[in-house]
C-alpha cells in the first residue's frame, strides 16, 4: 500500500512521543517498499552522524540518531521504548510517556 | 486548461534579458553562491551572458556550488533497455511507431535476467529501466521487471537501485511502483514549447497529449513517489526556452509538493536509424551551449542532481563533470539485449540513437579518479528515508558530505575489490587515502568511522553505509 494517512498519523505520533523521552536525539519513521525505505515522519534536530536502524515490523523502521558511538545499553533503552510505542498505537490504544 | 508553461510569458522574460548588466549577473552569482534556487528572471539573465570572462566565473561557480552540496564524487549506473514497442510515432525518435527499420522487441523474463547478470559482473548497482509507451508496458509489468531486477544477484553482485523511465501513468500505477520500491520515476518532457510539441507528436497518439505528459510526475508524487527525475530533449526547440521550461518544472514541484526534482537531465538529440528528423536541426545546441546548458542548471537548481549521458563523447562527458553534473551512465547499451550480446562479442542491435560515449564502466571509472571525483554506486538515501523533503533539510546546510561522501568511498572500494582493473584499483586506492586525509584534517572522528567501515568491506562484508 502507498503510504497513507494512518500511515502517518501513527509515524507522528510514536515520534512525538518518542522525543518527549530523548529530546537531544533525531527520529524518523519509514515503511519498507522493497528496497526502499520510504519516509513518513520524523522529529528532532539533524545530528549528522550514522543513524542507529530499528526494524519495528516487517514493514516499518525507526532510525535514530544520538551520536556516532551509541552505547549498548542506549540502543538498547531506545529500541525497548519504539518497540513500545509502535505496539501501542499501531493498535490504536494511543501511547503517552 | 492552462499549465505552468506560459510560452509567451517565457519568451517575454528572455527576451527582456538580453545584453544583461555584468553587474546583475554577479549579483545573481551571489545568489547562487548562497545556494538559493534562482528566480525565472534571473536564470533567464544568465542564460544570455555572452561576456567570456563572465562565463569562465560561471563555470567556476558551477563547480564550486557542486563541491559544496555534493563533494567530489559522481554517482554512476546504467540505463537496461526493456523494450522498444511505441504506439506513438514521435518525429524524432528511432522508436516511433512507423519506423520499420527498427526490430521490435522486449525482454523476456530470462533475456532481463542475462542482461542484469552482465551488469552487476561489470560492477553496476544502479539501473535505470526503459520502456517504450505500449499497453504491453503497464504498471504490472513494470512491477514484474523491478521485482526481476531486484532479485537478481551474482556473486557480490546486486542491483540496490532501480529507476524507471516510462510513459506518465495514472495515480494507481504509480502507487504500484512505488509499493515495489523503485528508486527515481523519470518522465522528459521532451520540449517544453507547446507548439513545438504538438509539431513533433502527432496528434491523436498518446504521447500528444501535452498536460498529461506535464503533470505525469505530479500523479508519480500523488502515487507516493518522492524521487522525480525531469528533462528536456535538446535540439528540439530553442535552448533557452527549454531552460526556462526546467526550471518552471521545477519551481511547480516545489511549491506543490515542497521539494523539487530529484535529478534533471539534458540530452542532445542525436542520430537515430532512418529518422530523417534528426539530421537538419535548425535548434541544434552547440558545445559551448551545452556547457552553458549545464552551468545555468546548476547556479539556477543548486540541490537537484545533474545527469550526463554516454549520448555526449567522452571529452565532452569530461570536460562538463567539473561543472556541475553529478551522475554518469557508463559501459551503456542501449540495444534490447545489448549487454548480453556485447559480452559474447555480438554486435547490438540498431539502437534508439547512436551513443557516443563507448568506453567500459572501468575505463570510465579511472578517468573520474583522475579527474579527483569519486565514483560512488550508493544507495544509502532511498534505503534510510533520506529522500524528497527529508533529503532536502539536510542538504540545504551543505552537509550530504556527511553521509554521500563515506558512502562514495565505500561502494567505491567495494567496486575496486570485485571488479576493477590493475590500473584503476591502484588509481582508486590513492583516491581513497587522499580523501581519507582530507577528510581526517577537516574532521578525525569521520575518518574513524569511514575507515571502521572499510575494515567491515576489505573483510568481505557488502552493502556496508552509513
Amino acid at each position: 500500500m502507498c503510504s497513507s494517512d494512518k500511515d502517518l498519523t501513527l509515524a507522528r505520533a510514536i515520534c512525538a512521543d518518542y522525543i518527549k523521552a530523548f529530546p537531544d536525539n533525531k527520529v524518523w519513521i519509514t515503511r519498507r517498499f522493497g528496497l526502499r525505505d520510504s519516509y513518513l515522519a520524523g522529529m528532532g534536530e539533524e545530528k549528522f552522524c550514522a543513524a542507529f536502524r530499528i526494524r519495528l515490523t516487517e514493514d516499518y523502521t525507526a532510525f535514530v540518531e544520538e551520536d556516532h558511538q551509541m552505547s549498548e545499553p542506549s540502543r538498547n533503552r531506545n529500541e525497548r521504548l519504539l518497540k513500545e510505542l509502535f505496539e501501542r498505537y499501531y493498535k490504536g490504544e494511543g501511547g503517552g510517556i | 486548461m492552462r499549465d505552468f508553461i506560459d510560452d509567451v510569458k517565457i519568451k517575454a522574460i528572455l527576451e527582456k534579458s538580453r545584453n544583461p548588466d555584468k553587474q546583475e549577473i554577479r549579483a545573481i552569482m551571489e545568489k547562487s553562491r548562497k545556494k538559493i534556487r534562482l528566480e525565472p528572471e534571473e536564470t533567464a539573465k544568465l542564460i544570455q551572458v555572452e561576456d567570456e570572462e563572465l562565463l569562465e566565473e560561471m563555470y567556476a561557480l558551477a563547480g564550486e556550488i557542486k563541491q559544496s552540496v555534493y563533494g567530489n564524487r559522481v554517482v554512476f549506473f546504467a540505463p537496461l533497455y526493456i523494450g522498444n514497442k511505441c504506439i506513438n510515432n514521435c518525429l524524432y525518435c528511432g522508436f516511433r511507431r512507423d519506423n520499420t527499420s527498427v526490430e521490435r522487441k522486449t525482454l523476456t523474463m530470462n533475456e532481463l535476467e542475462e542482461e542484469v547478470l552482465t551488469l552487476e559482473r561489470q560492477g553496476q548497482k544502479r539501473l535505470i529501466l526503459v520502456y517504450g509507451e505500449h499497453p504491453d508496458y503497464d504498471a504490472d509489468f513494470m512491477c514484474e521487471t523491478i521485482r526481476k531486477v531486484y532479485e537478481t544477484k551474482t556473486g557480490p553482485g546486486e542491483i540496490r537501485r532501480v529507476n524507471i523511465n516510462a510513459a506518465p501513468l495514472e495515480v494507481e500505477g504509480y502507487k504500484k511502483l512505488h509499493e515495489v520500491g523503485i528508486g527515481t520515476f523519470q518522465i522528459f518532457q521532451e520540449t517544453y514549447h507547446h507548439e513545438t510539441y504538438a509539431k513533433l507528436h502527432p496528434a491523436g497518439d498518446m504521447k500528444s497529449d501535452y498536460q498529461w505528459r506535464l503533470y505525469g510526475l505530479d500523479r508519480a508524487a500523488e502515487g507516493g513517489i518522492d524521487d522525480l527525475g525531469i528533462g528536456a530533449l535538446f535540439g528540439l526547440y530553442d535552448w533557452r526556452f527549454e531552460v526556462m521550461g526546467l526550471l518552471y518544472h521545477t519551481i511547480h514541484l516545489e511549491e506543490k509538493f515542497g521539494v523539487g526534482p530529484h535529478t534533471i537531465s539534458f540530452p542532445r538529440i542525436e542520430p537515430a536509424i532512418d529518422t530523417p528528423f534528426n539530421q537538419e536541426l535548425k535548434y541544434r545546441v552547440s558545445d559551448k551551449d551545452f556547457k552553458k546548458i549545464i552551468t545555468v542548471l546548476r547556479l539556477s537548481v543548486p540541490y537537484t542532481g545533474m545527469i550526463l549521458t554516454a549520448r555526449e563523447p567522452a571529452p565532452i562527458r569530461n570536460e562538463l563533470i567539473p561543472v556541475g553534473v553529478t551522475q554518469l551512465d557508463a559501459g551503456s547499451r542501449i540495444a534490447i539485449g545489448g549487454y548480453k550480446q556485447s559480452e559474447i562479442g555480438q554486435i547490438p542491435e540498431k539502437e534508439q540513437f547512436q551513443l557516443g560515449d563507448m568506453r567500459s564502466l572501468d575505463e570510465v571509472i579511472a578517468k573520474v579518479a583522475e579527474l579527483g571525483f569519486i565514483p560512488s554506486f550508493c544507495t544509502a538515501g532511498y534505503r534510510c528515508g533520506r529522500t524528497g523533503q527529508h533529503f532536502i533539510a539536510f542538504a540545504k546546510p551543505g552537509t550530504v558530505h556527511s553521509f554521500c561522501i563515506p558512502n562514495a568511498i565505500l561502494t567505491f572500494k567495494e567496486y575496486l575489490l570485485d571488479y576493477a582493473s590493475e590500473e584503476t584499483l591502484k588509481a582508486g586506492n590513492k583516491l581513497i587515502a587522499e580523501n581519507l586525509k582530507r577528510i581526517g584534517e577537516e574532521n578525525p572522528k569521520q575518518r574513524e568511522i569511514i575507515e571502521s567501515r572499510l575494515i567491515m568491506v576489505e573483510e568481505g562484508i557488502r552493502d556496508v553505509f552509513i
